[in-house]
Formats: structure tokens, C-alpha cells, sequence
């Protein structure tokens, strides 16, 4: 297929549009889905994103952006747009989910356009660039040294100079024309041609790039393991953040190619500030729905220390004194290219046209002193001895931005990770994790190019931990593996740079969730930017850089059957997630080893049965027993159990609760734990349970026993303490453990100062409400101080025991 | 021109709108020390009255006199209505705005744009050394591009400039190339640093506490003279380079001497002006325009020498002599020394720094009295890297004073203007008003850098409006706090949980507001973090008797208290005084004259007041009106005698007479009267405002008169007593 000009500048735009929409339709029976797991207590139980049209006054607001339980940052932009949807629709989900699918989508056009800006500045990639000998073949995945074998294209050049994508050029997945294509999208020394050829050496073509960004976008998108990210809508934590960072990605990989191609000082200037505002707005709004866009200077140095080695536009030198020593005509020729326009629709293509023609065309052996082209344009070495090529500025930068960041944030990461009580919560240790991890991330990388639906999940608790080298042995395995990975990055670093890229984009993109803090193993849209790593890598390996590709036909076959897999996994998963009863039990028959799947299962089915007799409760019975007996579950079906049977009638619950109880004193107290008890707490509360409360009460001292407090145990024995036992004493002991377990937390302080009140004890009534008013952003706590004031002013009179 | 007006009446509006919330605030703290004396002596709605209240000043050698002109504007007499003072508080701070704008425009001028061209082509070719050809054609450029910007009656200068001298004789600093020139010469960014450097200074939160803390006016109207007179002195030096000698020195002499003068009738901070001024002059003026003929020159040095340099090293000389005082009232009257203050100051300034470069929306407020005093070089740790910090900012305001010179000058400008209060006269340790003055070039070099030509000035510009808009709200926000007494004692109560003076502030609130059971909370609370302050006992008292009956060891613990304080005394004899009426009227149980002996006695073994003739004084004031109290009319007029031979004082011995005609004693009042007349006249009132408030009195014959009124009064009522006495039996 020949495409024309005009084809070739919206042709991209309609196969994103494709892209784009062919992703909606993949997701769409999704939509229809319900709440799972973390939306409870981030959506669902959080009544302070529940605003209600009416009632929507700042306070709510600010009470709502700082509602999120998951982080002292609260991720506040997230909770506000949860809220946004609430108000919009109520409690039902599907505008959260549609939400979320959008946001995806833009993210996979962010994509695009940040690939195509990075691609764009391999095509900056010259040898003098590269502060290697020139004569290693530094030149990318082209080049070759001058003896490597180097397959002749045995047809002319595809297109004239000026016009680097070939007339027959196609393009999308289809793959190019397939015969003669160069065996590597070597560049071939130059000099042995015509001057016409000398001038389409770039180190990426316009045509090639935009396919591979392309290709990589739509893939992205529709990739099943990206479908967390969407369908589960407290993850819009992490697809909202990435949004920013994709942005700010694109923006400093475009500052920068404004840098490298300026053609003035000012241009320089504008192309460095994008790239800084980039990076420090990129980060600084990522940051408001999830921590891990620290990682967008990571990602930005790796494309830095890959591609571009801070490398600064230099001032032409002459011809003569570049070709002393080192100047081969090779090297010379390589950079020589004039771009004709380009099929980009980054919007910039006038400037990739026009803007850095870097040597005037056919002039290939002889080539002519920088002042016969458009010097100003030229890259090139600083003349003279001065062969610094780095830019300081991006050097600072990245001091400023990532270097003291990191060590700052590693040292206070350590600190946390190095105490135990952080670990309190977790069945593994700060070891364990770190063994544990390589086999998680190649699990990832499985997942992520290989994805089979019976794999990927929601939960994946049934994970093995690593407790040795060996134990299980793939931890060596996977870390040998690993180890390799990260050398093949460095090692084709020069010759093959996108897929080095792409392997650190995937490290660099696990580097917070996959090292020493103390999160929980797997979450598969852990991998929602890391993702974008392996299909580059992959896509980079598949489709090179040349627009002309050997065995094309096969190749396209491999990225069509690739699309293809992708969207109809994706479809069949979103299809699983459109109802939840049918997702919880397709997870629990596929993952009988996952303690929270199988939980899941029990608990929809129980609900479905509403308690009544019937083949639903037999159903949820039998998931609940299975996941109670699974080994290190959680505390949840225990409790589900005792409230069907303790369900508006005392019943047989004794070895549900010795069950639970076991499991309290002798695993790690988990959230779920924490829930399960706060679940049989209220039940027993409304009247709903008829238990024996001293259960409870031995269920609540067996996961006080466990050593180091828990804030959210604290709290919510209080409120057993307090609620169901009257005994406001015990209730203030656990109260203020919860309060210095929790500072930040106001609600626990409201309800220890009302105790305190209660209790008389004025003085230190007062002490919580001053530390309550310390933090009354805009006045959310305002209607709670002023009652706790109220308490104290009219209570009884004080006991005289202070001063 | 047109565009910068028309920008800077925006921001002061802002300004306006943004304090407007704050008006409705209380009178604060030292209010109450200063306003009385509008009431003190009368009404003042007559010269004589006038005299005696602008006179009356104690603070400085001056007593502030302007400042307290500035308060009839308000009102005439006490107790009064607080908003008229808040409302001249902020049109004052608006005129400084302006003010600043104006001269932050004309030091711009001065810095970047290159010297009129009469003093470009000065007889000396020495003074403008030849320009490397590079930087001519840079320069070259550059007025170009100011002739475009520049948009104004200004503009005219720089075009005539270019035309006249094609490689523009731009004075560099010495052995600096172009490098020197920071900034490009362009009216714009001139314009744009002039309104972002004020105007960050008027909408900046911190300046709060100056502006609608109504007794700092004292700090505001120095701020304003000193302006003023930067104003009158770069225009004087303009002049001179011009020639124009004799009106020349007279403007530097009205600038340089007057402005001084009225700045230091405002607040003694004003006497630094002369040190300001030389910095400005030494730091940009100086080196950017230098005078054009040998005559010129040499007068203008002898003006520098004579208008700038001798009054610097005057107060310089005077701060200095006044350290072995400082270093013996210190003692006395603070918790700390002079050594130690030296060590807190540079942990004060580097927090001042803070606030100012990271603005918050609530800060302590004006109850600092728990800042924590360094005790040594480590003690607390940050003593050593602050005191480092604060003299690297002075080494590099040195050191960047060619290369950088609105760096430098905003710097050495912060930090000299900070000499008086952050140094080691024996002021209370920190204020956030202490930064009004000196805070006003700090903004302008970021200004100047926003304004510079070039790249994405647009941006540049936007952001200085963001970084506005986010001061203003900030400032509403505090604003709102300062216009909501209540809201805003409970606010800094929560903020400065150990400062006593906060809780106890907090804790009156809650008594006016009808929550006795907090305020006693609350104050219960403070008053063992602080054993040695007076103010929460005495108000615990207070809170106790409004609860039913004051506790035993309520009253112990004040009795404790005072028998150790330093400070503090007005506020326990003002208490003493209320107390005794209530315990009068019996309206408190447990508070008894018994209870009230008992706590005198206290204060009468409390080792610091000993020494103090002015406490003893007290001290024997209030026995005698216990004694009144209690019926024992000779121990009364016995204590008073001996309060007033402790230091002997017309005022004093009026007021005793006074109190004991009205208790009935209008004999013994007399008696008192006689017994002053044959004191030693007590000691000759201290240098200064004090004196001449003496003279006033004397040349209005006050004592004279008072003494013969109400000894006519005691007269006719012992007269009428002695009848009625005679009547009886």
C-alpha cells in the first residue's frame, strides 16, 4: 500500500482513534460491575467522600480530599474525583468505572505521544553525542561497525532524500513490504553509495516510530494486565497518578529534544524549563493520587542515561578539525539527515522538518564545512580540546529532583522498614520480602507478555513467600534471571537502547512497591507503568527501528496475534468483572489457594442469600469453610461463619470462634483481621448477632496480645470496650494507645477527648482539643470542638486532681 | 507608567480586601500597656491635655511621640473602639506599599538601566572604562530592547541614551566584565520586580501581626519615614549630578536627617535609617551612578561622610555603650542573658526566615514566650547551624555585593535593620513585627529575576501572580483569625501549647465568654510548665471563684509564684487590686483578706523586687489598701508612707490621699499629703520623652493644682466628717 502525504499525516490518528476505541469496547461490559476488596474502605465505607449534591461546601471537601485511610500523603486528588462520582451517581459504580476507562484511555494516548517524543530523540542519537569511542558502533541499534556483516538492501533507497518515510510506506501492525528488506536495520556506512543515501541515516525513522509508538500505546492498553488499573476503581489511585506522569514524562522528553535542536538560546531555554516543569509538576500532581509518581525522575534519568547522556547542543565545528583523528565519513554520514515532514501527529513536525537539518543533503562524502549547511542547526562536538558534551543543567536537575530526594527518601524509608513494628501487620519479614519479590516480578513480567486468564487475579495472597535462597528455588532462579535482565540492559545499552530502556522502565517502575516497603506481595496493577517497559522492550525487539524490517509479514503476524490476544483476554476478564458474584466465584474455583478470593465468593453468595436456607447459603458455607481452613487466611471467614450462624439467634459458633481466635494470637494482625473483629462488633451492636460477648472480647485480647500495637485494633477495642462492654475506662486506655499509635488521626482523638470529658478529666480534654485545632484544615473540625468545649463546660464538676 | 499605577492600585485594593476581615479584631497584649495613656490624664480635647498625653510616652528615650499623635486620628480618650485604629493601621501599610514600589522602581533604574547620558559623558573618561567589544554589542542590544519595553515618560532617558552613545557607557563594577550587569536594563522587568517585590510585602501573612497589632504602628511609621527618605535621597543625589549643589545637600540633609529624626520619634528602630541608607548608597547607588565632575564628586562624598556615615557610627557607638546595661537589666529582668540572647537571635532571624520564604496561613502569633532560650553552643542543636546560616547570608551579602547587587542589599538591609531588636539590647526574644522594616527589599531580587528579559518571561510573570494570589489568601486566612478575638485566642492557645501567655490569653476568652470550667482547664493546665509565671495562678483564681470557690492550693501555688517571678509584677498588682474588691464584697469563697495578706506577703519575700524601689513601692501601696480594706486606717496610712518614701512621687501621694479620703480617712489623707512635703524629691525623671513630660507638667503647674484640689476636697470632707462626728455622740 502507497501512501500519499496527506494519508500519512492522519493515517496515526485514525489507528489511535481505532486503538482508542477499540479499548473502550474491550472494556465496556465491564462497566457494570461492582465494588471489590480496598473500594470498601476507600469508597464505600468512607462517608466522607459521600457528598451529596446539596451539601457540598468546602469543609466537605477538604474533609473528603484528606479521607483516603491508604496514605499520610491521603492522595487527595483521587478522593476528591471518588467524591465527584459519588455525587454524580450515588453509590453505584459504574460512573467510577467509566471514569476509570477514560482516564486509561488518556493515558494510552499520554503514551503515544511519549513514545513518539522519546523515539524522536533517538533520531538525535549521534556518535558525538556518546561519550564512547565512535568506532564501537555506538550508534543504537543500527549501527554496526564498519566489519560487522552488513546486508546490503539490494533495492534503492525506498524514497529520496528529504523524504524519509518511503512512499510505500505503511503503516499500523500490518508490517511494511517485505522483500529486501535489510536483514538489520543496520545503517550501512554511507560513504559507498550515492550522496542521496548518505542522508537517510537516521538512527530511528519517522515511520518507524510512530509505528512502534503506536503499536506499544494500543498494546498498552489493551493489555490484561492493565485491566486492575481500570475495572478496580480504587486503583484510579494509581491510573489518575500515572496520567501525570506520562504527561510530564512527554513534557521533558520534548524540553529536551527543544534543547538538543534549538536553534537560539531562547528556544534552549523554553525546551529546558518544559523539561523541568515536567518533571517537578509531573511529580508534584502525580503525587496527589498516588506516591509512586516519585518514580517519574527515575524514569525520565533512565531515558537520560539511555538516550541522550545528558548530552546539550553543542556549536558546530568545522569539518577538518572533526574529521582529525576520528572523523570516518561513517560517523559523519550518520548524522547527516534531513528530515522531510514528519508523519508524526505530535504536532512538531514543522520543527523535526525544518529545524535541524543537520547536514544539507547529497553531500554525503564530501561533505561541506558546517557554514555551507544551516550551521545553527548543527550537533556536533565543542571544537578544540573541550570535549564536555554533558549539560550541567540536567545534571542539576536531577540532583535537585531525584539525587537528594532519593537519599532523603531512602533514609526515611529504611527507617520505617528497619523497625519491626511496621511489619506487624504482614506475615513476612523485611528479608523475606526483598527473596520474595524477584519471583513476584518475573511472575509480572509472565503476566504482562504472556497473560493467561486463569492466572491473573485480584488476589494473588496464595503467593509462596520466599524464606530462603532456595526455598523455593525459583527465588534463585528468578533472581539469576533478574540479574540478567538488568545486564542485557546494560550490555545493549548502545546497540539496542530502546530495549534497555524498556528493561529499566520495568525495574525502575517496581522500584518502590517491589523493594523494602512494607506493602503486601503482588498487586498486579503494580505494573500499570512498568508494563510499558517490557512492550517497549518487546515491541522495540520485534519491529527495530527501521521502517523496512525483515520477515515482516511474520512480524506483523506476531504484533496482530499479540493485539488480537490482548483485547480478547481483556474483553473476557472485563466480561468476568461486569458482575461481581460471577468474578468472586470464577476466582475462587480459579485460585482455591487464595484466602481472599475464596472469602469473596463466601461472602457474595452469603449476601445473595440474604441468611435464608437455600442453595446460595450451602454454596457460601462452603467457600467460607474452604477459606477459613486455607493456611494464614484471614480472620474473615471465621466471622462470616459465626454471624450466619449467631444470624438473629444464638448458635453453634464455638469452633469458629476457637478458629479465629487461634488465628489471632498466632498470625500477624492484618486490616482484614481488624475488619472482621469491627464486623462482629457493629453486628453484635445493632442486635443483628446473638454471640456470647465474651467471645468477642477473647478475640479481641488474642489480637492484643500480638506484639506492637495497632492503631485501628486499638481504636476499634475501645469502641468494644466502650459500646457493648460500658467500660469507658478500659475504652480510654485503648483509646489514647490508639491516639499515639495514630497522631495524624483526628477521629480518635474526638472520641478519646469525649471520654476524657465524660471522665472529668478537663485538663486533658483540653490538651486533645488544642491538638484537634492544630489540625482544623479550613475548619472540618470545627462542629467537633465546639461539642467537645460544650462537654466540658457542662460537665460534672472536675476532679480536682490536676495542677 | 500608566500600566504600573494602574497594576499597583490593584494590589494595594487586594491588599485592602484581603485585611479587611482582620478589622474587626480585639485589642491585643500590649495594646492595653500603651492606649490607656489616651485616658490617662483626661480626655484629649485640649492643648494642655494634648502636652501631657504626647509626652507621656515611657518606651525609648523618646516615648514614641509620633506614634502616639498618630492614635488621636483613632480616638480621644480611653477605653475606645479598636476598629478606627486597625482601619489607619492598614492605610498606613497601604502608603508603605506604595511607597516601597516607588522606591523599589527607582532602585531598578538605578541598577539596570544604564546612567543619563549628561553623566555618561562625564569629563573623567576614567569613570566609564571602554566595554569590551562583546559586551557594547550585547548592551547595544539590550537598550534596544528597553527602548521597545519601555513605554513611558522613562522610556525618553534610555532612547536619548542610545541614540547619543551608541556603546552605552553602562558602569561595571570593577575587574567584572558584563558578567556584573545581573539583568538586562528593561523598564518592564523594572516594573515587574518594583510590583512583585511590594507587592509580596503588602499581601505577605506575616506582616500580619504588624499591621493589625495596633500598638505596632510604632513599627510601621519608621518603615514609612525610612521609605521616604529614600525617596528624597535618590532624588537629592540626582540632583547633584546634575549640579545642583545647595539643593542637593538640602534634600540630603531633609532625607538623610529629618526622616531619621521623625522615624526615630516613631519607634528607636528609626535610628538605624542612617546604616540603611548608607548600605543602599554603598551597595547600588554608588556603584551604578557614580557623580559626573570632580566638584560633584567630592560633595557628594562629604554628604555620605557627613549625612550617612557619622550618624551611622553615632548609633553604632550608641548600641554599643548601652551593652554593659543590657547585660545588667538582662539579669534582672529576663530569664536569660545577653550572652544567651546572642545565641537565640540567630535560631530567631533563621525561623523569621522561614516564615517569610515558606508563608503560612496560622503561625504563634504574638505570644512567643515559649521560644526556647539557647543555653549554650549545642543547647538546643540548631543554636550552631543557624547562627552558621545567619552569618554565611551576611558573609554573601559582602561578598555578592558586585556580582549580585540586589541580592546583597536586600540581604545586609535585613539584616541591619534587624541590629536594634534582634540584638543584644534585652527585648523580648522574638516578634514577628520585628520583620516589617527589614523584610522590604528581601522580596525585590526575586522580583528582578521574574521581570528579567527573556525566556518565558510570561510564565515567569504568571508565576509571580500565583505565588501573589497564594500570599493573599493566606493573608485572608490570618487576617480572618486576627478580625475573630475569641477564635483567634483559642487558635494560638492550640498552637504555643507551653507559652504561658497564650493559655492564659485563651483562658480570659473563655472567662468573657461565659466557660470558666475550660478557661480553669486550661490554665491548670500551663501553670505547672511554668512555675515561675504569675499570670496563670492569678487568673486561675479567677476562673475559681466564677466556679464556686478558689481552691487552697490555687492560692499557694500563686503565692509560690510570686514570691520567684521576675516578671510580671503590673499584671499581679492589677489582679491584687480586683481581688481586693471582690474579696470586699465577699463575692468569692476562699478568697479572703487572710488569703490576700497572704499572697503580699509572698510578693514581699520575692528576692528580685526586693532590690526594687518601684516594687517595694507597689508592694506597700497594696498593704495599705489591705489595710484599708480591713479597717485599719493607721497601718493603711503607715504602709503608705512608707510606699511613698520608697520613691517619692507626686502621682503616688495624690492617689494615696485620694484613696484614703474616699474609704473615709480624708484626715489621714491629709496627714499623707503633709508627709510628702517633707520627702526628698524623689529621683529626676530618666533622660528623655520623661524629662520633657515633667517640664509639661510644671509649666502647667498640673502638681500644684492637683495637690491644692484635693487638698481642698480632703479638707471639706474632713470638715463634714468632724460635724458629723460631733453630731453623733
Amino acid at each position: 500500500m502507497r501512501l500519499n502525504q496527506s494519508t500519512r499525516k492522519w493515517l496515526p490518528w485514525l489507528l489511535l482513534a481505532v486503538a482508542v476505541i477499540a479499548t473502550a469496547a474491550v472494556y465496556w461490559s465491564g462497566l457494570t460491575g461492582g465494588w471489590v476488596f480496598d473500594d470498601y474502605p476507600n469508597i464505600v465505607d468512607n462517608a466522607a467522600i459521600h457528598i451529596k449534591p446539596g451539601h457540598s461546601t468546602l469543609v466537605a471537601w477538604v474533609d473528603a480530599a484528606l479521607s483516603s485511610p491508604a496514605s499520610f500523603l491521603h492522595r487527595p486528588l483521587a478522593s476528591i474525583t471518588f467524591a465527584l462520582n459519588w455525587m454524580a451517581g450515588g453509590g453505584n459504580p459504574w460512573p467510577f468505572k467509566l471514569t476509570n476507562v477514560i482516564i486509561h484511555l488518556i493515558n494510552g494516548v499520554l503514551l503515544f505521544f511519549m513514545l513518539r517524543a522519546l523515539l524522536r530523540l533517538m533520531a538525535l542519537r549521534a556518535p558525538w553525542l556518546l561519550p564512547s569511542p565512535l568506532g564501537r558502533g555506538v550508534g543504537g541499534e543500527g549501527p554496526a561497525p564498519r566489519d560487522a556483516p552488513t546486508s546490503r538492501q539490494s533495492e534503492p533507497s525506498p524514497a529520496p532524500a528529504g523524504h524519509p518515510l518511503p512512499k510505500g510506506a505503511r503503516m499500523g501492525g500490518g508490517g511494511p513490504e517485505t522483500n529486501a528488506a535489510p536483514t538489520h536495520p543496520h545503517p550501512d556506512p554511507p560513504l559507498e553509495g550515492d550522496g542521496v543515501r548518505a542522508t537517510r541515516f537516521p538512527y530511528v525513522d519517522d515511520a518507524a516510530a510512530t509505528r512502534l509508538a503506536l503499536i506499544v500505546a494500543a498494546a498498552w492498553m489493551l493489555l490484561p494486565i492493565n485491566l486492575m488499573a481500570v475495572l478496580y476503581v480504587v486503583q484510579r489511585m494509581e491510573s489518575l497518578c500515572q496520567v501525570f506522569v506520562l504527561a510530564g514524562l512527554w513534557a521533558y522528553l520534548h524540553g529536551r529534544w527543544m534543547m538538543l535542536t534549538a536553534g537560539d538560546e531562547r528556544r534552549d531555554r523554553r525546551g529546558f524549563a518544559l523539561a523541568v516543569s515536567g518533571i517537578v509538576l509531573g511529580t508534584l500532581l502525580g503525587l496527589t493520587s498516588k506516591e509512586t509518581a516519585v518514580l517519574l525522575p527515575v524514569f525520565a534519568l533512565l531515558a537520560e542515561w539511555v538516550l541522550l547522556r545528558f548530552a546539550r547542543k553543542v556549536e558546530p565545528l568545522s569539518l577538518r578539525e572533526r574529521g582529525r583523528g576520528e572523523g570516518s565519513d561513517t560517523q559523519r554520514a550518520a548524522i547527516a539527515r534531513e528530515s522531510g515532514p514528519s508523519p508524526a501527529p505530535s504536532g512538531h513536525h514543522g520543527a523535526l522538518g525544518h529545524g535541524w537539518r543537520l547536514y544539507p543533503e547529497g553531500e554525503g562524502k564530501t561533505m561541506p564545512a558546517h557554514s555551507k549547511g544551516e550551521g545553527k542547526d548543527v550537533l556536533a562536538l565543542p571544537e578544540g580540546e573541550d570535549k564536555q558534551t554533558a549539560d550541567r543543567r540536567i545534571w542539576w536537575l536531577f540532583v535537585v529532583t531525584l539525587f537528594v530526594p532519593a537519599v532523603l527518601g531512602f533514609a526515611w524509608l529504611m527507617r520505617s522498614a528497619l523497625r519491626p513494628a511496621s511489619w506487624a501487620g504482614r506475615d513476612f519479614t523485611l528479608t523475606q520480602r526483598l527473596l520474595t519479590e524477584p519471583r513476584v516480578l518475573v511472575d509480572y513480567l509472565h503476566w504482562t507478555l504472556f497473560p493467561n486468564p486463569m492466572v491473573l487475579s485480584l488476589y494473588h495472597d496464595e503467593i509462596v513467600k520466599s524464606t530462603g535462597i532456595l526455598t523455593p528455588w525459583t527465588t534463585l532462579g528468578a533472581m539469576l534471571l533478574l540479574a540478567a535482565l538488568i545486564a542485557i540492559a546494560v550490555w545493549l545499552r548502545n546497540r539496542r537502547p530502546l530495549v534497555s530502556l524498556g528493561i529499566g522502565w520495568f525495574f525502575a517502575g517496581n522500584l518502590l512497591t517491589a523493594t523494602i516497603v512494607p506493602l503486601e506481595l503482588v498487586y498486579e496493577q503494580r505494573m500499570y507503568f512498568a508494563s510499558i517497559g517490557v512492550l517497549l522492550a518487546a515491541g522495540a525487539l520485534l519491529l527495530g527501528r527501521r521502517w523496512r524490517i525483515r520477515l515482516s509479514l511474520l512480524r506483523g503476524l506476531v504484533v496482530v496475534v499479540a493485539l488480537l490476544a490482548f483485547g480478547t483476554i481483556t474483553h473476557l476478564r472485563a466480561d468476568e468483572w461486569s458482575n461481581r458474584l460471577r468474578l468472586a466465584v470464577a476466582e475462587a474455583n480459579r485460585h482455591p489457594e487464595s484466602g481472599r478470593a475464596v472469602y469473596e465468593a463466601g461472602r457474595l453468595l452469603l449476601i445473595a442469600s440474604d441468611y435464608q436456607p437455600g442453595k446460595a447459603l450451602d454454596g457460601s458455607w462452603k467457600y467460607l469453610r474452604k477459606a477459613a481452613a486455607i493456611q494464614g487466611s484471614s480472620a474473615l471467614p471465621d466471622q462470616a461463619m459465626i454471624m450466619i450462624a449467631d444470624h438473629q439467634r444464638q448458635g453453634q459458633d464455638a469452633t469458629y470462634w476457637d478458629s479465629m481466635v487461634h488465628k489471632l494470637r498466632t498470625q500477624p494482625t492484618r486490616q482484614e483481621d481488624i475488619s472482621a473483629l469491627i464486623s462482629l462488633t457493629n453486628c453484635y451492636g445493632a442486635n443483628i448477632c446473638e454471640f456470647e460477648v465474651a467471645q468477642l472480647n477473647r478475640a479481641y485480647r488474642a489480637a492484643l496480645s500480638r506484639p506492637h500495637p495497632i492503631a485501628r485494633l486499638d481504636g476499634a477495642y475501645a469502641d468494644f470496650q466502650r459500646d457493648i462492654m460500658h467500660n469507658s475506662w478500659v475504652a480510654e486506655t485503648y483509646l489514647a494507645r490508639a491516639v499515639a499509635g495514630d497522631p495524624g488521626e483526628p477521629a480518635y482523638r474526638v472520641d478519646l477527648a469525649a471520654l476524657y470529658a465524660r471522665h472529668g478529666e478537663t485538663g486533658k480534654t483540653l490538651e486533645q482539643i488544642d491538638a484537634l485545632r492544630r489540625m482544623n484544615f479550613a475548619g472540618r473540625l470545627n462542629g467537633k470542638i465546639a461539642a467537645l468545649e460544650q462537654m466540658v463546660e457542662q460537665g460534672k464538676t472536675a476532679a480536682p486532681s490536676a495542677n | 507608567m500608566l500600566a504600573f499605577a494602574a497594576v499597583l492600585v490593584a494590589l494595594l485594593a487586594i491588599t485592602w480586601a484581603v485585611y479587611h476581615p482582620g478589622l474587626s479584631g480585639d485589642f491585643l497584649f500590649d495594646d492595653f500597656a500603651n492606649l490607656p495613656a489616651l485616658g490617662a490624664t483626661g480626655p484629649v480635647d485640649n492643648w494642655a491635655t494634648f502636652w501631657r498625653y504626647i509626652t507621656s510616652g515611657a518606651a525609648d528615650p523618646t516615648g514614641r511621640p509620633l506614634t502616639l499623635l498618630t492614635f488621636l486620628i483613632d480616638a480621644h480618650n480611653w477605653p475606645a473602639h479598636p476598629y478606627p485604629f486597625k482601619v489607619t493601621n492598614v492605610i498606613l501599610h497601604l502608603i508603605n506599599g506604595a511607597l516601597l514600589a516607588w522606591v523599589l522602581w527607582r532602585l531598578g533604574r538605578v541598577l539596570l538601566l544604564p546612567p543619563p547620558p549628561s553623566a555618561g559623558r562625564g569629563i573623567e573618561g576614567d569613570a566609564f572604562p571602554p566595554l569590551p567589544p562583546g559586551t557594547a554589542a550585547i548592551h547595544g542590544q539590550e537598550l534596544r530592547g528597553a527602548r521597545r519595553a519601555g513605554e513611558g515618560p522613562e522610556a525618553r532617558d534610555t532612547a536619548d541614551c542610545a541614540s547619543v552613545v551608541p556603546s552605552p557607557p553602562a558602569p561595571l563594577p570593577k575587574g567584572e566584565g558584563s558578567k556584573g550587569r545581573f539583568f538586562a536594563p528593561d523598564q518592564r522587568g523594572i516594573a515587574i520586580a518594583a510590583l512583585s517585590g511590594a507587592g509580596v510585602w503588602l499581601l505577605h501573612p506575616l506582616l500580619v501581626s504588624s499591621t493589625l497589632y495596633i500598638v505596632q504602628r510604632e513599627a510601621m511609621l519608621p518603615a514609612t519615614f525610612v521609605l521616604i527618605g529614600m525617596i528624597g535621597w535618590m532624588a537629592s543625589r540626582k540632583a547633584l549630578a546634575r549640579g545642583h549643589v545647595k539643593r542637593a545637600l538640602a534634600g540630603m540633609a531633609l532625607s538623610a536627617w529629618l526622616c531619621t529624626g521623625l522615624a526615630v520619634l516613631s519607634k528607636a528602630n528609626g535610628a538605624l535609617f542612617p546604616i540603611l541608607l548608607l548600605l543602599t548608597e554603598w551597595i547600588v547607588l554608588a556603584p551604578q551612578r557614580r557623580m559626573p565632575t570632580v566638584d560633584t564628586r567630592q560633595w557628594h562624598r562629604r554628604a555620605v561622610t557627613v549625612y550617612l556615615i557619622i550618624p551611622s557610627a553615632l548609633v553604632i557607638a550608641y548600641l554599643l555603650y548601652l551593652i554593659p546595661a543590657a547585660i545588667q537589666n538582662a539579669a534582672a529582668v529576663r530569664g536569660w542573658t545577653v550572652g544567651q540572647r546572642l545565641l537565640t537571635e540567630p535560631r530567631v532571624i533563621t525561623d523569621y526566615l522561614r516564615l517569610l520564604f515558606i508563608p503560612h496561613a496560622h503561625s504563634s502569633g504574638l505570644f512567643n514566650d515559649a521560644f526556647p532560650v539557647s543555653t549554650g553552643w549545642l543547647h538546643p542543636a540548631a543554636t550552631i547551624p543557624c547562627m552558621v546560616l545567619i552569618i554565611a547570608l551576611i558573609v554573601a551579602g559582602f561578598a555578592l555585593r558586585k556580582k549580585y547587587p540586589a541580592i546583597a542589599l536586600a540581604l545586609l538591609f535585613y539584616f541591619a535593620a534587624q541590629l536594634m531588636e534582634s540584638g543584644w539590647l534585652p527585648l523580648e526574644l522574638y516578634f514577628e513585627h520585628r520583620n516589617y522594616l527589614p523584610a522590604m527589599l528581601l522580596f525585590w531580587p526575586i522580583g528582578l529575576a521574574l521581570g528579567k528579559p527573556g525566556a518565558l518571561r510570561f510564565l515567569r510573570v504568571a508565576a509571580a501572580v500565583v505565588v501573589l494570589a497564594v500570599l493573599a489568601v493566606l493573608t485572608l486566612q490570618r487576617a480572618r483569625l486576627w478580625g475573630d478575638g475569641f477564635r483567634q485566642a483559642q487558635v494560638w492557645a492550640a498552637i504555643n501549647p507551653d507559652s504561658a501567655r497564650a493559655q492564659t490569653n485563651a483562658a480570659l476568652y473563655d472567662l468573657s465568654h461565659n466557660r470558666p470550667r475550660l478557661a480553669a482547664a486550661r490554665l491548670r493546665l500551663s501553670i505547672p510548665k511554668h512555675p515561675d509565671d504569675i499570670q496563670g495562678p492569678v487568673n486561675l483564681i479567677g476562673a475559681e471563684c466564677r466556679l464556686g470557690a478558689v481552691r487552697p492550693q490555687t492560692l499557694t501555688t500563686a503565692e509560690d509564684a510570686l514570691t520567684r517571678t521576675r516578671v510580671g509584677a503590673e499584671v499581679a498588682f492589677k489582679w491584687f487590686d480586683e481581688a481586693l474588691g471582690s474579696a470586699s464584697r465577699h463575692t468569692c469563697s476562699g478568697l479572703d483578706f487572710a488569703a490576700l495578706q497572704g499572697t503580699l506577703d509572698a510578693a514581699q519575700r520575692n528576692p528580685h523586687w526586693r532590690e526594687q524601689s518601684g516594687r517595694q513601692q507597689d508592694l506597700d501601696h497594696l498593704q495599705g489598701q489591705l489595710d484599708l480594706a480591713e479597717g485599719k486606717p493607721d497601718a493603711a496610712l503607715q504602709s503608705f508612707d512608707r510606699a511613698l518614701a520608697a520613691r517619692p512621687n507626686h502621682g503616688v501621694a495624690l492617689e494615696q490621699a485620694a484613696y484614703l479620703g474616699s474609704h473615709g480617712y480624708p484626715k489621714r489623707g491629709l496627714a499623707h499629703l503633709d508627709f510628702f512635703a517633707t520627702l526628698q524629691p524623689g529621683p529626676s525623671p530618666g533622660f528623655g520623652m520623661p524629662q520633657i513630660h515633667a517640664w509639661v507638667l510644671h509649666k502647667e503647674g498640673w502638681w500644684p493644682n492637683e495637690t491644692a484640689y484635693l487638698r481642698k476636697t480632703l479638707k471639706a470632707d474632713a470638715a463634714a466628717k468632724s460635724t458629723s462626728d460631733g453630731s453623733r455622740p
